[in-house]
């Protein structure tokens, strides 16, 4: 962040997301027969986003301060997700369904924030800030799916999707802490 | 170790220092960062990304 002067800064900011999901689930329908169904599900995602914001302080010479801002922000994201189920019907198999999607979403689009810094220190302070982000994403999905079944047969299927999505005030609140120097 | 020792020294005759700590003058200003030329990092976290 740099200041143009004391009710006046601009803000660049970089924004990280990691994700990493393992679910295992299993189904047993056990009645006069017995039908199991176990699924394993691993997820994985990226995303990455850059903004630049131009601040105002409302109350700069104070030792709590509030500000608010606009900018424009763009970011990506990835994300990975492998599906597989066997299903088994008396203990003999049913099938095995195995099902991998990639996705890759691009947006741009702009932020409004509102906040208050708190000093801590003439250099230290702690931040409270809304934000509303609206933004245009576009997603490029692919889904390969191979199902086999218990007599052999194989079925392949291949799926691409392209998504365009318009979102307007995804809001978010961030807790920070800034050193100046 | 002489470089953490060197840093803990640094911060701290910097944050120590008489003139951080006066830190509102009698007209009720406080002496904060926020004027001319400063600069700022912040480390942030938030409740969801997108």
């Amino acid at each position: 962040m740099f200041h143009r002067s004391a009710k006046l800064a601009y803000r660049l900011g970089v924004g990280l997301n990691f994700g990493i999901d393992s679910d295992d689930s299993e189904l047993t329908a056990d009645n006069s027969f017995t039908r199991v169904r176990d699924t394993e599900t691993t997820s994985n995602q990226f995303g990455l986003s850059i903004n630049a914001t131009r601040l105002k302080y409302f109350t700069p010479k104070k030792r709590m301060s509030f500000y608010w801002g606009a900018g424009p922000e763009v970011g990506f994201r990835f994300s990975d997700r492998d599906v597989n189920t066997n299903s088994t019907f008396e203990d003999s198999s049913m099938g095995i369904s195995e099902s991998s999607t990639q996705s890759i979403a691009l947006n741009i689009g702009g932020i409004l924030v509102f906040g208050t810094e708190f000093f801590l220190h003439k250099m230290i302070s702690l931040t409270a800030e809304y934000r509303s982000r609206s933004a245009y994403t576009w997603t490029s999905e692919e889904r390969d799916q191979i199902d086999t079944s218990s007599s052999g047969d194989v079925v392949n299927q291949n799926t691409s999707t392209t998504k365009h999505q318009v979102f307007i005030g995804s809001s978010s609140v961030l807790l920070g802490l800034s050193a100046y120097f | 170790m002489y470089f953490f020792r060197s840093t803990l020294f640094v911060l701290a005759t910097l944050f120590l220092s008489p003139a951080n700590f006066a830190q509102v003058d009698s007209t009720g200003v406080y002496n904060n960062s926020l004027e001319k030329g400063s600069r700022s990092v912040q480390f942030r976290v938030t409740n969801n990304f997108y």
